[in-house]
């Protein structure tokens, strides 16, 4: 099955979107981030919370944020 | 961290620090794992039906590093969801001290609002149970009163242990005003 034409056929190709969604999702994550860590540096009450927080936090994101990379790259 | 923040004064003693009742994060972050598992779901329901859909002459082309990306694309903003839930609830608190109690409404990452409420100004407490799992896990809604040029009303919902909330805040204005007719008294 071919696919259909579109009018951003010659400027952007598919993968061209997921390298500016991948771009923007990086973006978001690194802002997402820096709030995060600002409040709970700011607001929180337990030093030991935050720890825990912050260790989960990478724990969890960092590995798909490798993933996402490997497979736009790829 | 908060409590340089809040600038408790001198001889200030916290008694008690109130969080939302675990309940109330737990059926959040279930809501959002469900949600963070769709795609997936979604993914092995339809590659385990590809026959069936095929002699139902429905064909579906299935690109595996473009599923791949936006799978870990969903997982990741899911997470952040999760992280953002975890954030509000630990962040919005109760902290009662012998003074006065300082409610810290974390509504969303920029939407910050904490009020400071004296002990002595306090005029009603009010609890409310309501519901069969509040009242099998001990949670509700509490409330008070204070006095002044302006009435005021707080409220918040959510909190663990409603009763002995409200007896603690009860007895550290009793307390309080002691200390204050107490203070009245030598000073005259």
């Amino acid at each position: 099955m071919t696919p259909a034409p579109t009018p951003f056929n010659d400027v952007f190709s598919g993968n061209d979107f997921v390298l500016l969604f991948f771009y923007f999702l990086i973006g978001f994550y690194a802002l997402f981030t820096a709030v995060l860590y600002y409040h709970w540096q700011t607001y929180s009450t337990d030093g030991k919370i935050n720890f825990l927080t912050f260790v989960t936090y990478f724990a969890m994101t960092i590995p798909l944020v490798i993933a996402l990379s490997a497979i736009t790259i790829m | 961290m908060l409590y340089d923040k809040l600038q408790l004064e001198k001889d200030e003693v916290v008694l008690k620090t109130v969080r939302k009742h675990w309940f109330v994060i737990v059926t959040e972050l279930i809501t959002v794992v469900f949600v963070a598992f769709l795609p997936i779901t979604l993914i092995t329901i339809i590659g385990s039906n590809l026959d069936v859909l095929k002699s139902a002459g429905i064909t579906i082309l299935l690109d595996g590093q473009l599923v791949a990306f936006l799978t870990s694309a969903w997982l990741l903003l899911s997470i952040l969801a999760g992280f953002t839930i975890w954030t509000h609830y630990y962040l919005d608190l109760w902290i009662v001290t012998d003074r006065r109690i300082i409610s810290v409404d974390q509504i969303h990452f920029f939407n910050r609002s904490v009020a400071i409420f004296r002990l002595e100004r306090l005029q009603d407490i009010e609890y409310n149970i309501n519901g069969f799992l509040p009242t099998f896990l001990n949670f509700g809604t509490i409330s008070a009163q204070t006095a002044g040029h302006h009435e005021h009303n707080f409220r918040a919902t959510g909190m663990p242990d409603p009763r002995g909330l409200q007896s603690a805040i009860q007895s550290a204005m009793d307390t309080r005003l002691r200390v204050l007719h107490i203070e009245a008294d030598l000073s005259e």
